[in-house]
């Protein structure tokens, strides 16, 4: 069965379609990238999904269930998590916060129990807490000892990548929408969260839909390729099919400039 | 300057063309500001109050501080020039071009009769400003003075920091000396074995417990009171042992017909010994600072620790010695101190702006008045005792919160400050009108609110000691709540939606949750202090409650450092204790009338200059804000070179 | 950006949106029954007579117009800079105060009455020049130096320029109330105008406030410097890039802002005649709800929204509260204009006109 599906999606902004009757799916396990050239709408359908944005008209189901109208927190406690294209942490939070954070929908002592420190609260707490260093252990050393304190403002730009990367995972999902994880990166970083990007799967079973620019990011770890285009599916299929169909040259050639790069 | 194009637009700026620009413009700030204190009437105002006596009045005081800190700028300056000049000279350019402006005011005011404009400009702060002298020797000294205070100011250019600090320090201590007289007075005279047993105790405890059961906030409680109970013990025991320190005030300060001051010797000898203290122990300092910046979670715990000890034993012990005086004033700064800590939940925790807090306040005043009164000139009165008002004061504060909070909720941060205020002045109305008149009393308000009893005591509004120690043990409440749910999973959420209420949303934080339970938690820290209020007057009205009250919370915690529990008790106590709140004086009386200006102008200053205030809290701490100033500052110097060189 | 704003948040069993259309639905029935109750009674002839409604719409008018002329610059403002300049009352004051020494001197010397025009004029013009140079100061001292921080950063800055504002003219005019002299006889008493008595003063109020609305908005339309000011309205960054020189419209801004609150503050002072340091206070409050209501960042807008509350305030407590049986509905004035700030706000978020913003949300 589809984790997620949407059926004849619909956004549009002031006229503009940014997205039209698009149908989509992912199935359990699967690594799936979005691509298209710049204003294609992937990111609008990152935030159709996670709640953010309201669709005009067309149904989203995950897991079998219509989910449109539900707050992105709502969706986040399903099991949807997503990364942002122009990095956005709490930049004044440690790193070890920024996970943190992410566990409070998994989480649920109130204010009373966090006053009188009762047991459980302290349970929780360490939990909460070893949840979030399993997060960020998985980038290896990247993200670990003296950096936990560190307000996230303070990390390199591929860090602050991973660090977003590691709070999505904090909360839990079972479906991970990341959008352009490397951009900015450099090759010998991209190569590296490549292979991360399949370890999500493999490792932590997540569901991971991508939005990529990097076609060799995409040619590697993607299952399924959907190519978008002004809102419009216009191909759907292995990279390879993808990348030779005559309609996907044309939209990426057709506007030549820019088209590689966010 | 390299193109032709540039360089008569810099010239039109007077950037480069007139020479020592930066130190005549100073000059000239300071000139004005130097026009606008006398005008506005704060050095007649402040002229009464002495120092040092009989030497320089608090009056004089803010004259001579602007000139050595205009001096000290133009000084700054100079050494910022591109070819670096000579500080003395830039100093002494800038009280000359202070001393012009001051010579032109003086000229004014001494030959027009203006007073029929400006209120202030009276004929004794005309004699003040000519120090006493005709208007021609005036104006000299005016220039003289400025030229020596621009000089002097400036010449902190040249010595070392160290030095710099220590002098600069050493004038600070004598004001405070000065300011504090009331408080020192008190503490020297009334201090004896009994008392500084019990601080000694009580600190020792305090500390032990934290260390020992700082995880176990029942067993916590439960010692701090034992030790508290021994420590009263304790002082009555030994209360007629003298420690016969009362020398000490008798000789430093001296009656005046402005107040006590300290006496020019006694000045001298605390300027000595603060300049001493500083150069001597600063090794000690930096050894401290250091150890302080890089100690490890543990160590800094137990650095807090001392902290909150040192406050728990300074709570129980300066009430005992402080006299009906300054312990009304600690009274009302402790209500306020509990307002800026509700109120620092909202603001520095949730990041709302809330601009109508006093209408917490208001709910918790009122519902305790209404419910106590025994004055039955009202509809309704069923007097109950304090204990059994308070539940519904929780209860009609948790309501309140949810009544404002939910409308505002998905408001952008602005439309929710005035959306807010909006609500805290409909409170007072409404409080105030006929409509409400039957329950609330109108305009006369409520009267008769009774003392709270709590079985062996009768804790009276009028009995300033009773009542603070009552206010202390809220705000030592309201304290730990902010504190254990600052570092738990609701205060993360809170920091969370500060910082991108967006993104948070998306990580699984339930924005309408968070924000209402804010505004619950807020609220209600409020309105206890409400009820205190009420019990503290014996009577409310609605006139307690204006929208000054919000804004003085507001500027407490924006001065002491929201989001920071030491931090909004140091905005407290600077604010409150030395300035003043709404309707009561502070220590420095004179600044009443300019409180509210001062107010506005430190606001002013903080937001510009130093905006995560005194005390910041470690999310807006040093690493943050010196890496990025770091960084800006490189930049910017990059930017002018690229500049400089095309 | 306002698409996100727009964007449906809530879960679909939201009691946060249910207690909202409990709002909407609440205060819909208790306005209707109040103005059902309030008009029958004028009906059976108890009430409040139809000549009282039709002054009490004029004062509304002339009072909403002043509001438009102050909401002005709150509202440019907001739409350049995106912050609430909380010390734009205090602009207002500012003129209205230095202006009545201008107004107290031609009283004395009698051109108050041997040439009013000229004198009010004067006065205005007196007003326009201090207001203006107030507004301009606030900006360059306390405002410029934060324009890239953080929103609330301006505005809690603001709410400091206020309180230095008003006790620093306390401390230069002192505490007292400054009392106008009476308008000059020309201006005494009622006009008749198609048959309808208005008091000249609110005539004059009425006419100069819309004057100097059409002469701002021809200025901001026509002039290249208004051209500039939409410019950036629209995108700072680009409008900068395009060589225009934000900061000299910026301040622009704020000068015409400030002109506008200096005009108003004569035109107050004329009505109500009595001026002091807290007079900026409850009128920049109001004004800042009227350019809310109208659409904060539309100068239209603006008027409209003054118009609206002045109507609003004059009206509400007899119409709404008095049919509800509420005692002594006058002293509820202001709780009438904070409950429309409200509800607005709950209604229609983006104002009558709808708004125009130039910054990009920052939460």
């Amino acid at each position: 069965m589809a984790v997620l599906e949407t059926i004849a999606l619909h956004k549009e902004f002031g006229g503009v379609n940014a997205i039209s009757s698009l149908d989509f799916h992912v199935d359990e396990g699967e690594i799936v990238s979005v691509i298209g050239p710049n204003g294609a709408g992937k990111t609008t359908f990152f935030n159709l999904i996670t709640g953010m944005q309201a669709p005009s008209s067309g149904e989203i189901h995950f897991r079998g269930e219509s989910i449109v109208g539900l707050t992105p927190d709502a969706l986040t406690k399903l099991g949807i998590a997503r990364t942002f294209q122009n990095v956005r942490l709490f930049p004044n939070m440690t790193v070890l916060e920024n996970v943190m954070v992410a566990q409070h929908c998994r989480t649920k002592r109130g204010p009373i129990s966090a006053v009188l420190n009762t047991p459980a609260f302290r349970r929780e707490e360490a939990e909460i807490r070893a949840q979030a260093e399993d997060a960020l252990s998985f980038f290896g050393q990247r993200l670990l000892g003296y950096r936990f304190d560190q307000p996230a403002f303070m990390l390199s730009y591929a860090n602050r990548r991973r660090l977003e990367i590691a709070r999505a995972m904090a909360t839990q999902p079972s479906l991970m929408l990341l959008d352009e994880p490397t951009a900015g990166m450099n090759p010998r970083e991209t190569a590296e969260l490549t292979e991360l990007i399949g370890r999500l799967r493999d490792e932590k079973g997540f569901t991971v839909v991508l939005i990529e620019h990097e076609m060799r990011v995409v040619r590697d770890v993607s299952d399924r390729v959907v190519v978008l285009d002004h809102g419009v599916r216009i191909a759907e299929g292995t990279y390879d099919e993808v990348t030779s169909d005559p309609d996907v040259i044309e939209a990426y050639l057709g506007r030549p400039a820019g088209s590689e790069h966010g | 300057m390299a193109t032709a194009t540039a360089a008569p637009r810099r010239a039109l700026r007077g950037t480069a063309s007139i020479p020592m620009w930066p130190a005549i413009r100073t000059g000239f700030y300071g000139g004005l500001a130097y026009v606008f204190v006398s005008t506005i009437g704060l050095v007649e105002g402040l002229g009464q109050k002495n120092v040092i006596d009989p030497i320089l009045s608090l009056g004089y005081t803010v004259l001579v501080a602007i000139g050595l800190f205009a001096g000290y700028v133009a000084g700054r300056a100079a050494a910022n020039e591109r070819e670096p000049a000579n500080p003395l000279l830039y100093g002494v350019v800038a009280g000359l071009s202070g001393g012009v402006l001051a010579t032109l005011y003086l000229l004014w005011i001494n030959n027009f009769e203006v007073r029929d404009i400006f209120t202030n400009i009276s004929p004794k702060l005309i004699d003040l400003l000519n120090l006493q002298q005709d208007v021609g020797t005036g104006v000299l000294l005016a220039v003289g003075g400025g030229v020596i205070l621009g000089a002097l100011g400036a010449g902190l250019v040249l010595l070392s920091p160290l030095m710099r600090r220590a002098l600069v320090g050493a004038m600070l201590w004598v004001l405070v000396v000065g300011f504090l007289e009331v408080v020192l007075s008190q503490i020297l005279r009334e201090l004896d074995l009994g008392v500084a047993l019990a601080f000694a105790i009580v600190t020792g405890a305090a500390w032990a417990m934290l260390r020992a059961f700082s995880d176990r906030p029942p067993l916590l409680v439960g010692g701090m009171v034992v030790a508290m109970v021994v420590g009263v013990v304790v002082s009555q025991l030994f209360s007629e042992i003298s420690l016969g320190l009362s020398f000490i005030p008798d000789w430093v300060y001296v009656n005046r017909v402005g107040g006590r001051a300290p006496r020019w010797p006694a000045a001298l000898v605390v300027f000595a010994l603060a300049f001493a203290v500083t150069v001597l122990t600063e090794d000690r300092r930096r050894q401290f600072r250091s150890r302080l910046d890089n100690a490890d979670p543990t160590e800094k715990q137990r650095w807090a620790y001392y902290g909150i000890a040192l406050f728990v034993g300074l709570g129980v012990f300066l009430p005992m010695i402080l006299g009906t005086l300054v312990n009304e004033l600690l009274a009302t700064t402790g209500l306020f101190l509990l307002m800026g800590l509700g109120l620092n939940i909202v603001i520095g925790y949730a990041g709302m702006l809330d601009l109508g807090y006093v209408a917490f306040f208001a709910v918790g005043a009122y519902t305790t008045a209404i419910l106590t009164s025994t004055a039955g000139t009202r509809d309704w009165a069923p007097e109950l005792s304090f204990w059994e008002a308070l539940p519904f004061v929780i209860i009609a504060a948790t309501i309140a919160g949810i009544l404002v909070g939910t409308p505002v909720i998905r408001m952008r941060g602005d439309y929710l400050a005035i959306v807010t205020l909006g609500f805290g002045e409909i409170a007072r109305i409404l409080f105030l009108s006929d409509w409400f008149t039957p329950v609330t009393g109108g305009a006369q308000g409520v009267t008769r609110i009774p003392p709270i009893e709590l079985g062996f005591y009768t804790v009276k509004g009028t009995n300033q000691q009773a009542i603070l120690y009552m206010i202390l043990v809220f705000v030592a409440l309201a304290a730990f709540v902010s504190w254990r749910l600052q570092d738990s999973r609701i205060g993360r959420s809170w920091m969370a939606m500060r910082e991108d209420e967006q993104v948070a949303e998306t990580m699984g934080v339930n924005i309408v949750q968070a924000k209402l339970l804010a505004f619950v938690v807020g609220a209600n820290i409020a309105a206890v202090g409400g009820a205190l209020f009420a019990v503290k007057f014996g009577t409310i009205f609605p006139a307690s409650f204006s929208i000054i009250v919000s804004i003085t919370v507001l500027v407490l915690i924006i001065v002491g450092g929201m989001g920071n529990i030491p931090g909004v008790a140091v905005g407290a106590l600077v604010m409150i204790g030395v300035l003043g709140g709404r309707n009561s004086p502070g220590l420095l009386r004179e600044f009443a009338e300019f409180k509210l200006l001062i107010y506005g102008a430190l606001l002013l200053y903080m937001m510009l200059r130093r905006p995560e205030g005194l005390l910041p809290s470690k999310q807006r701490s040093r690493e943050l804000h010196q890496d990025e100033a770091l960084q800006d500052a490189w930049l910017r110097a990059e930017l002018d070179k690229q500049e400089a060189t095309s | 950006m306002t698409t996100l704003t727009r964007r449906r948040r809530a879960t679909r069993f939201s009691w946060v949106d249910s207690f909202l259309w409990a709002v909407r639905i609440g205060a819909l029935i208790f306005i209707v029954v109040g103005v059902v109750g309030a008009l029958s009674k004028t009906l059976s002839g108890e009430g409040v007579s139809a000549v009282a409604w039709r002054d009490l719409v004029i004062t509304g008018l002339a009072q909403g117009s002043m509001y438009g002329l102050i909401a002005l610059g709150y509202s440019m403002v907001y739409g350049v800079l995106g912050f609430i300049n909380f010390a734009h009352g205090e602009v207002f004051m500012s003129g209205a105060l230095v202006a009545f020494f201008a107004a107290d001197a031609f009283a004395v010397t009698g051109t108050w009455e041997s040439a009013p025009v000229v004198a009010l004029g004067v006065t205005i013009l007196v007003a326009m020049a201090t207001s203006t140079i107030v507004a301009v100061l606030t900006e360059r001292i306390a405002y410029r130096p934060l324009r890239d921080s953080p929103r609330l950063i301006p505005l809690i800055t603001s709410i400091g320029m206020s309180f230095f504002l008003q006790y620093s003219f306390r401390g230069f005019f002192g505490d007292d109330f400054k009392s106008y002299p009476q308008p000059p006889m020309a201006l005494r008493g009622k006009a008749s105008i198609f048959g309808v008595e208005i008091l000249k003063t609110q005539l004059v109020v009425i006419i100069v406030a819309a004057v100097a609305m059409v002469a701002l908005y021809q200025f901001v339309a026509r002039t290249r410097m208004g051209r500039a000011m939409r410019a950036i309205a629209e995108d700072r960054e680009i409008a900068a890039l395009m060589g225009v020189n934000v900061n000299r419209v910026v301040a622009l801004t704020f000068a015409v802002g400030g002109a506008m609150a200096g005009v108003a503050g004569v035109l107050w002072s004329l009505l109500f005649r009595q001026v002091y340091f807290l007079t900026g206070f409850l009128p920049g409050i109001k004004a800042f709800t009227a350019a809310v209501v109208g659409g904060i960042g539309n100068m239209a807008g603006a008027y409209l929204g003054g118009l609206t509350l002045g109507l609003v305030e004059a009206l509400g407590p007899l119409l709404v509260l008095d049919g509800w049986g509420i005692p002594a509905v006058s002293q509820l004035k202001d709780v009438v204009a904070f409950s429309a700030l409200v509800l607005v706000l709950i209604f229609r978020p983006t104002g009558l006109l709808g708004e125009r913003l130039a910054v990009e949300e920052r939460g």
